[in-house]
């Protein structure tokens, strides 16, 4: 995928110039508490915007919000600055630590807020959503009703409410941004498409073709048990590739064979096939195939 | 085309040439273990000869009820129903053989027998006075004499050979089957191990048989001829016998198939268990093979008992041992030996070829035209 531009002056948007004396970390924000001088935390902004940045591209790329770095890296801040309203060195956690917790919390509210898709009304319910999300999948994500319902008891939810919270969930995981926003040099903001249709580019027809050629060459180098143990897993015509055959058996109401899909063979009945009493030779064999084709188009992909 | 009742084989090399063709000796011997039961064969065979043989004990005492005759006839007619499923008689001019029997015992026929049974009968009252100065009896014709005695050594070989056959189907399928089921007794299936089990069973039994030196042609491409020993029959299980020894003499001899139950011919001293045919059973409603549904069932016998597997070895052994003698070059070789594996892969997954063009594809001259050919892209 495309990484994002960023503008520069998102990014660096707490330089300061000339660059103040470089201490540790954590002695910015004790001499900061100590002396309430704003100073100090500017200071500390300075240095530590780097790793910052760092994690707020973590965020939008893990919520898929490319175009929203400079909120999300506020959202940030804003969560620090929570955290340093509450900080004392005495409790002896060093800030960068302990700030995480309140700056990922505002991030999370932030995305809540701002993207689209399923929204929690509250921190509270967002909780919520992430227990029984955590204890679903605890459960393998089960759709049985007994399943539900165990959930429910867990996060003591009825059964049809911990329904809805987890499809809630499900659409929050699923969701994908179709379109990015972002500016160019010239600030002006356009968007693309986040999963275009490239089937029919010149490069991704000739890269196809070439694919393609390479693949079918490797096939034909293979012995004749692999290769027709391949056709028979993936479920093609051995002699005309053909992933389709015409039933002559069942026809349509023209009187015409009906066109049916080759379905692919367990490896049980290939071993049985070739004379081999396991389907694990047959497995070894295919995959063994699988990888020499691999091999022939490692290069291009 | 040789009668059913006096058939004639020739033997050559460990292969009997019988109506026109040519088989692996011992072809017939497993024939019959596999061919009795199906379709009642032997049965319906032994069902319509068993009351030929007070007929037989009739014409020996000199006497003939016509109806009897007659009905003798139909019985015999209603054997080649299920005659022709047995081996070689399907190869023998049936319709022929219908035909004389058809004609034989017709009741102009059988009036004739007993009209030559009673003028007979005057003869051999014949007093002492009549004896010596050869005083015939007025019934006494010479010609009709003649022509009667031809005609009831006829009905009474006939009789014979039919009757018989009753007795040999099931005295050679008991024998054969003994044997087929005490072949594992051997420590090697050769002839020196399995001759010693045939002769406990079989015993040393005399049968007439006539014997003729003949020229052959060994195939339909012999360009020239070769001597074989002919053999006239004159009873079934002296010619399903005979089939046997010649076979065993050359190494081949019946085994049972573990899954289907059938019986074949092996040719070789391989621990084949199972035979090329299909099982009597179906793997997702599709035929299967028996060899594939032993596999099927954990039950698949040695690499060296499979006759695709073997075939394959053979033939890498010779090319691997003539690229040694530096008879064919390296590249021809490496490509005749790929060649070679990608036929015996097609022999296994395909039972249709492997009993089929597979061998012939195996020939020495085969494989190199053909990996030549794929060697410079003709």
């Amino acid at each position: 995928m495309k990484e994002t531009y960023i503008d520069e002056k998102d990014l660096n948007m707490y330089r300061i110039v000339p660059a103040p004396p470089k201490w540790d970390l954590q002695e910015y924000i004790v001499t900061y508490l100590k002396e309430q001088d704003e100073r100090y935390l500017a200071w500390f902004l300075h240095y530590y915007e780097k790793a910052l940045n760092k994690n707020v591209q973590g965020y939008m790329r893990q919520f898929f919000m490319q175009e929203h770095f400079a909120d999300l890296k506020q959202a940030y801040i804003a969560g620090l600055l929570k955290a340093l309203s509450k900080y004392t060195p005495d409790g002896g956690a060093s800030f960068v630590s302990f700030k995480e917790y309140y700056a990922e919390r505002e991030i999370f509210d932030y995305i809540r807020s701002m993207r689209t898709g399923f929204t929690v009304q509250s921190l509270a319910e967002y909780a919520k959503l992430r227990k029984a999300m955590a204890v679903w999948d605890k459960y393998d994500r089960s759709y049985a009703d007994a399943m539900i319902e165990a959930v429910a008891a867990e996060i003591g939810e009825t059964a049809d409410n911990t329904k809805e919270i987890l499809l809630g969930g499900l659409l929050n995981e699923n969701r994908v941004d179709l379109y990015q926003q972002y500016a160019v040099d010239d600030e002006a903001e356009s968007t693309e498409e986040a999963h275009p249709d490239t089937t029919s580019d010149t490069y991704t027809l000739y890269m196809k073709g070439e694919l393609y050629a390479r693949l079918w060459d490797a096939y034909n180098k293979l012995e004749y048990t692999e290769r027709m143990m391949l056709a028979q897993r993936l479920g093609f015509c051995f002699d005309c590739h053909s992933t389709f055959y015409m039933d002559y058996d069942d026809l349509d109401e023209y009187g015409e064979p009906k066109k049916k899909p080759i379905n692919p063979m367990m490896y049980t009945d290939i071993a049985t096939d070739h004379e081999y009493s396991s389907a694990n030779t047959a497995h070894k064999k295919c995959e063994k195939a699988l990888s020499k084709l691999r091999e022939a188009i490692k290069d291009l992909i | 085309m040789d009668k059913i009742s006096f058939f004639s084989a020739d033997y050559r090399d460990g292969r009997v040439h019988i109506g026109g063709k040519s088989y692996p000796a011992g072809t017939f011997a497993a024939h019959l273990l596999t061919q009795y039961y199906i379709n009642d064969t032997a049965a319906r065979i032994i069902v319509f000869t068993s009351d030929n043989w007070l007929l037989e004990s009739s014409l020996e005492r000199g006497y003939l009820f016509v109806p009897n005759f007659l009905r003798a006839g139909a019985d015999i007619l209603n054997i080649f129903n299920a005659l022709p499923w047995l081996k070689p008689f399907d190869m023998l001019d049936v319709d022929a053989e219908r035909n004389r029997i058809a004609e034989l015992f017709t009741e102009e026929n059988g009036n004739k027998i007993v009209e030559y049974f009673q003028r007979r009968s005057k003869v051999m009252a014949m007093d002492e006075g009549q004896t010596m100065f050869n005083t015939l009896p007025k019934e006494f014709d010479e010609a009709f004499f003649k022509e009667s005695a031809a005609l009831l050594s006829e009905v009474q070989k006939t009789l014979a050979f039919y009757d018989g056959l009753r007795d040999d189907l099931m005295k050679a399928f008991k024998q054969l089957k003994t044997f087929a089921s005490r072949v594992d007794e051997a420590d090697r299936f050769d002839e020196e191990h399995l001759l010693p089990i045939a002769l406990e069973i079989f015993g040393s039994v005399p049968f007439p048989v006539t014997t003729e030196y003949v020229p052959i042609r060994k195939s339909t491409r012999s360009k020239t001829e070769t001597l074989a020993r002919r053999l006239y029959f004159n009873s079934y299980y002296s010619f399903v016998i005979t089939d046997f020894f010649e076979g065993l003499h050359h190494g081949h001899y019946p085994r049972q198939c573990g899954i289907c139950k059938k019986y074949f011919l092996m040719t070789s001293a391989a621990r084949q268990k199972y035979c090329t045919g299909y099982a009597p059973f179906t793997v997702k409603g599709k035929a299967i093979t028996c060899r594939k549904y032993a596999a099927r069932i954990n039950r698949k016998e040695l690499a060296d008992g499979n006759p695709v597997i073997r075939i394959y070895k053979n033939r890498c052994s010779a090319i691997r041992v003539e690229r040694q003698r530096v008879k064919i070059d390296n590249a021809l070789a490496t490509a005749a030996l790929a060649l070679a594996k990608e036929y015996m892969q097609l022999a296994k997954n395909d039972p249709d070829y492997a009993n089929g063009q597979y061998e012939t594809d195996m020939r020495r001259d085969r494989l190199y035209a053909e990996a030549d050919r794929r060697l410079n892209g003709k």
